[in-house]
């Protein structure tokens, strides 16, 4: 299964920067290819492609403003997720992603 | 159980020689050990040559060792291993009443000033909480208190800066900042930050127009908030001499973080 992710948050030096940490650590755990866009104080980091955003069976935005470019996900199943559920468990939410891409 | 969390900065390589003499001591004493290197993001709960140079300590390194013993048992093996540690590194026992809180540059993210604010106990709200951590910023750092207050509570109102139990990071982009500043605080009574209690409070301050450089060092302390090693490091820290230390080396760039994701590409495990 592959995933693609965008992480953001208000200030753009911390909690965007420390999602896409976990998420990339909880993916090698889970063993997922994952791919994790941070739209951060730096910009745009790590953008997905259109290549990207096709072949992932989701999209995991942890968002907790509005994110950049959202209408590229228009035809994808989109999950999203607080910050918070991130930095506290991302095991658990890239599990829950897994079980809602499944069902 | 007593606990004691001894943080050391190694002067030294952990040689085989040395590493035999803990193995051997560490075997005769009542204590279970947990060695971390902070700074080579190694750590292991045993005591046997191979794990001890697994390691891989290296002069500069900052290393941590827990030791749990039970009441009574403790002096002696703390003392053996306090004048074992001696010949591998420095151990950081300045105590907090004599520790200089003042802010001071970070060596290696010069544009940094670290600094920590005296421990505050009793009852506070998260809200006078960072107001006092202000009050605490040296003058030349913050300009305008007010604003760069109502900014963070703006901020923590959207979603708590609050990283796991114990720790909270909040932090600021502000035109009022004018330099790129951390700030330690602790709060041995916890103060409730909306997810949990924290005893600490580390605080991170960018100018608004802040370079690359000092986006990148805050970037760099925030991810590694989020590896286990330098997170357990921090909160077991004793006095804010040893926090002080592991901050000055998590704003060094990429400590703790897992490797580059490849341009382009997806991560994936094998």
């Amino acid at each position: 299964m592959k995933v693609v992710a965008v992480t953001a948050c208000p200030t753009g030096i911390a909690h965007t920067y420390m999602a896409a940490e976990a998420l990339k650590k909880a993916a090698l755990q889970l063993k997922l290819a994952i791919k994790i866009e941070t739209q951060g104080a730096l910009g745009i980091d790590n953008p997905l492609s259109d290549r990207d955003i096709a072949q992932a069976s989701v999209v995991v935005i942890a968002a907790d403003v509005a994110i950049e470019h959202e209408e590229r996900f228009a035809h994808r199943p989109v999950i999203r997720v607080s910050m918070q559920s991130v930095l506290t468990d991302a095991t658990a939410v890239l599990r829950q992603v897994q079980h809602h891409v499944q069902a | 159980m007593y606990r004691r969390d001894i943080t050391f900065i190694a002067t030294h390589r952990l040689s085989t020689a040395l590493a035999r003499q803990l193995e051997r001591i560490t075997a005769q004493l009542p204590v279970v050990l947990e060695w971390l290197n902070v700074t080579r993001q190694q750590g292991t709960r045993s005591c046997n040559l191979w794990s001890l140079l697994s390691l891989d300590i290296r002069p500069g390194d900052l290393c941590q060792l827990r030791v749990s013993a039970w009441r009574g048992k403790r002096s002696l093996a703390e003392w053996l291993l306090v004048q074992k540690l001696a010949g591998l590194g420095q151990v950081i026992d300045t105590p907090d009443a004599e520790f200089d809180h003042s802010f001071q540059p970070v060596t290696g993210a010069s544009e940094f000033l670290c600094g920590s604010i005296a421990s505050v106990t009793g009852s506070w709200s998260k809200s006078t909480l960072l107001g006092r951590l202000l009050d605490g910023l040296p003058a030349e750092v913050l300009s305008a208190r007010e604003p760069c207050w109502q900014q963070l509570l703006a901020r923590e109102k959207i979603s708590p800066t609050w990283v796991c139990p114990g720790l909270a990071f909040p932090h600021v982009c502000s035109p009022h900042i004018h330099s790129p500043v951390a700030a330690l605080l602790a709060c041995p009574d916890g103060v409730e930050w909306g997810c949990g209690s924290v005893r600490l409070v580390l605080f991170v301050g960018l100018p608004a127009d802040g370079s690359r450089r000092a986006i990148q060092a805050a970037i760099a302390l925030a991810q590694s908030l989020t590896a286990e090693m330098p997170l357990a490091a921090l909160l077991r820290a004793e006095t804010m001499a040893v926090r002080h230390a592991i901050i000055q080396l998590l704003l060094q760039p990429r400590i703790g973080t897992t490797p580059e994701t490849p341009r382009g590409s997806f991560l994936s495990a094998v």
